[in-house]
C-alpha cells in the first residue's frame, strides 16, 4: 500500500532540473530573438532613411540642373561640387526674352560638400546675377570655395554624404554616395551605404 | 520493516512521442527559416517600392514646377542606379523612369509617370498620373 503511494507522487528533482533548463533555454532564445528583431528594425529603418535621402537629394539636384545650359556650368574638386547658371527666379518661375525667346538667366547655383564629422553634408547655395539677360552666365571665379566662404544663406540638402562626383559630358553624369552607421561604437555596429547615379541632359 | 526507498519506476518517451516531437521541432525550425527569408525579401522589396515612389513623386513635382515656371512639361526618360552595401554584400538595382505628356484638352497637360525595375525576375512598376496646367 505504501509503495503504491510513493509511485504516484509528484515530479522528481531531475525532472524539475530538466524542465527549468528547457524553460531557461526558451527564455534566452526569446530574448535573443527580440533583441535581433529590434536591431534589425533599427538597421532597416536607417537603411530606408539613407535610401530615401539619396533618392530625393539626387532628384533635387537633377531638377535644378535640368534647366542649366551645357556652356554654363563648371565642376570643382575643392570642395567637391558644381556651379551652374539657373533661369529660375525666387518664385521658381522662368521668364523668356520676348525677342530671342531664350530664358533669362537669374542666378548661379552651387552644390558642394562641407565636412560634417567623419563624413560630409551636401549644401546648396545661390547667388543672384548682377545683369539679367538671355546669355547663359559664365561661372568664372565663382567656384565652390567662393560659395562656401563668401555666400551666406543656402541650405543643407543631406547629411552623411560620403562623396559627390560629377563626370563631365553630354549627358552629365552624377553620382552621390550616402551612408549611415547603426549601433555606432557597439559590437553590433553595421554600415549601410547607398550609391545613386544618374545622367542628366541639360535642356536650356 | 523495510525502510529503503522503493525502486522508482521511470517511464521513457515512446517512439510515437519522439517522432511527433521531432516533426514538430523540424516544422517550427523550417517555418522560422522560411519566415526569415520572406521577411528579408519583403523588407528589400518595400525599400525598392519606397525609392520608386519617391522617384515618381519627384517627377510629378518636377512636372508641376515646370508648369508653374511657365515651361510646358516634356517627355523624359532616364535611369537611377542604386548600389547598396550592407554587411559586406553589394547589390545593384536599376530603376528606369519615363514621363509622358499628353494634351487631353487645350492648356491642360496629362502627365503620366512610370517608374519600373526588376526584382527577382519580375518587373515591378509604379505609375502615377497628374493633370497640370502650365502658367500662360
Amino acid at each position: 500500500m505504501r509503495q503504491k503511494n510513493q509511485q504516484c507522487c509528484g515530479t522528481s528533482l531531475v525532472e524539475v532540473l530538466i524542465a527549468s533548463a528547457v524553460v531557461g533555454l526558451i527564455l534566452v532564445c526569446t530574448a535573443y530573438l527580440l533583441q535581433s528583431c529590434f536591431r534589425h528594425f533599427r538597421e532597416v529603418d536607417s537603411a530606408v532613411q539613407v535610401h530615401l535621402l539619396a533618392t530625393t537629394s539626387l532628384a533635387r539636384i537633377e531638377e535644378d540642373l535640368r534647366h542649366a545650359n551645357p556652356a554654363s556650368y563648371q565642376i570643382f574638386t575643392n570642395p567637391p561640387g558644381i556651379v551652374f547658371g539657373s533661369p529660375r527666379d525666387n518664385a521658381g518661375k522662368i521668364q523668356f526674352d520676348p525677342d530671342s525667346l531664350q530664358p533669362l538667366w537669374r542666378k548661379l547655383v552651387c552644390y558642394y560638400l562641407e565636412p560634417d564629422g567623419s563624413r560630409f553634408r551636401l549644401v546648396r547655395k545661390e547667388q543672384p546675377l548682377t545683369t539679367i539677360d538671355d546669355q547663359p552666365p559664365a561661372v568664372g571665379t565663382n567656384d565652390t570655395s567662393h560659395f562656401q566662404l563668401n555666400v551666406t544663406g543656402g541650405g543643407v540638402i543631406a547629411r552623411g554624404v560620403e562623396s559627390l562626383v560629377f563626370t563631365d559630358g553630354s549627358p552629365l553624369e552624377l553620382e552621390l554616395t550616402l551612408s549611415d552607421i547603426s549601433h555606432e561604437g557597439s559590437s553590433t555596429e553595421s554600415l549601410f551605404r547607398v550609391q545613386v547615379e544618374t545622367k542628366i541632359a541639360l535642356d536650356n | 520493516m523495510n525502510l529503503s526507498p522503493s525502486p522508482t519506476k521511470i517511464r521513457a518517451f515512446t517512439l510515437l512521442e519522439t517522432i511527433l516531437a521531432s516533426i514538430l521541432f523540424a516544422t517550427v525550425s523550417v517555418s522560422l527559416a522560411v519566415l526569415f527569408g520572406v521577411a528579408n525579401r519583403g523588407t528589400l522589396n518595400s525599400l525598392h517600392h519606397l525609392s520608386g515612389n519617391a522617384l515618381a513623386s519627384g517627377l510629378i513635382s518636377s512636372a508641376r514646377e515646370d508648369a508653374r515656371a511657365g515651361v510646358v512639361p516634356e517627355n523624359r526618360s532616364g535611369q537611377y542606379i542604386f548600389t547598396t552595401f550592407r554587411r559586406g554584400n553589394e547589390s545593384k538595382l536599376a530603376m528606369d523612369y519615363r514621363m509622358e505628356v499628353h494634351s487631353p484638352t487645350l492648356g491642360v497637360k496629362d502627365v503620366i509617370v512610370e517608374v519600373s525595375w526588376e526584382y527577382q525576375g519580375k518587373v515591378q512598376k509604379i505609375e502615377r498620373e497628374v493633370l497640370v496646367s502650365p502658367r500662360p
